[in-house]
C-alpha cells in the first residue's frame, strides 16, 4: 500500500524525467556548444540559474582580466617569441570561442573574407605587445579561464542535475505521512 | 561648433590622445606579479566547488574554505622547495 502511495506520488516526477530524456542529447549538446561560446549560458540553457551565472561571472571576469592586464595580444601565440615561450598555454585559451574570434581578428584573417570586412570595424590597430611578467600573467589567465571552461562544457554534457537543488523524488507536500492503516 | 571641440581639446589635451588604451597596451605590474596568483585561486576554487556541490546553498563558505587550503598548501610546498634548495 505504501509503495504504491509511494509509486502514485513519484508518477509526476518519472514522467518528468522521461520528457526530458527524449531530447537530451541534442540539448546537452547545444548547452556544451553555449558554453563554449561563453561560460555558463549552457548552465542557464539547462535551468541550472545560479550556477550558470556563478560561473559566466568568474570565468568571464578571469578571461577579462587576463586580457585586460596582458593586452589582446596574451590571446595569440604569434607575438610569442623567444627559447622559453610556452606554446601549450594557448591551446588551453581554445576552449573559450572570444578567444578564436580574438586571434582571428588580430591575424587579419576576416579581413581577407570578402564582404564581412565591410562590416567590421578597422582591423589594423596598433597593438602594444607585453612582455616578461605582465605577458605570463595574461598568457595564465586565458589559458586557465580556458580550461575551467572546459570542465564546465564537461560539466554540462555529462552531469545529471536539472536545478541547482538536490533533485527529491517525492514532492514536497503539507500533508501528513501515509499509514498502512487500512480505511474502515 | 568646430570652435567649441577646439576650445575643449585646448583645455583638456590629453583627450586627443590617450597614453593608455585599454586591452590594446598592458599594464605594468612586474612589481606586483605575484599578488595575481590570489584573484586565480579564488575562482579556480568557485568554478570547482560551483560545479561539484549538488546545492549552492553555503558556495562562499566551501569556496573561501578551498581557496585558504589552496593558499596554505602552495605556502608549504614554497617553503618545502627552498628548504630543498637551500640545504642541497
Amino acid at each position: 500500500m505504501a509503495d504504491q502511495t509511494r509509486k502514485q506520488s513519484n508518477a509526476p516526477a518519472q514522467a518528468r524525467r522521461k520528457k526530458l530524456d527524449l531530447y537530451a542529447v541534442p540539448r546537452r549538446v547545444l548547452a556544451g556548444l553555449l558554453t563554449w561560446a561563453w561560460p555558463g549560458t549552457g548552465h542557464l540553457l539547462l535551468g541550472q540559474r545560479k550556477r550558470g551565472t556563478v560561473l559566466a561571472c568568474g570565468i568571464g571576469a578571469i578571461y577579462i582580466a587576463g586580457l585586460f592586464i596582458g593586452g589582446v595580444t596574451v590571446a595569440n601565440p604569434a607575438f610569442e617569441s623567444g627559447p622559453n615561450s610556452q606554446q601549450f598555454l594557448y591551446w588551453f585559451q581554445f576552449f573559450m570561442l572570444p578567444n578564436s574570434i580574438l586571434v582571428a581578428w588580430e591575424n587579419n584573417i576576416l579581413n581577407q573574407i570578402g564582404g564581412i570586412a565591410n562590416l567590421l570595424p578597422n582591423t589594423d590597430p596598433t597593438f602594444t605587445p607585453s612582455y616578461g611578467r605582465v605577458r605570463e600573467i595574461g598568457v595564465l589567465y586565458l589559458a586557465l579561464a580556458g580550461l575551467l571552461n572546459l570542465l564546465a562544457i564537461v560539466d554540462v554534457i555529462l552531469s545529471n542535475r536539472d536545478t541547482d537543488t538536490p533533485h527529491t523524488d517525492t514532492p514536497r507536500t503539507n500533508a501528513p505521512h501515509a499509514t498502512n492503516t487500512p480505511p474502515a | 561648433m568646430p570652435h567649441f571641440f577646439d576650445a575643449i581639446f585646448t583645455a583638456f589635451p590629453t583627450l586627443v590622445s590617450l597614453a593608455y588604451r585599454p586591452f590594446l597596451d598592458p599594464i605594468p605590474v612586474d612589481r606586483f606579479w605575484m599578488f595575481f596568483a590570489l584573484p586565480l585561486v579564488v575562482v579556480i576554487a568557485l568554478v570547482y566547488k560551483s560545479i561539484r556541490m549538488n546545492s549552492l546553498e553555503h558556495l562562499t563558505r566551501e569556496t573561501l574554505k578551498l581557496s585558504l587550503q589552496i593558499l596554505i598548501f602552495m605556502v608549504a610546498a614554497a617553503v618545502v622547495l627552498w628548504l630543498i634548495a637551500a640545504l642541497l
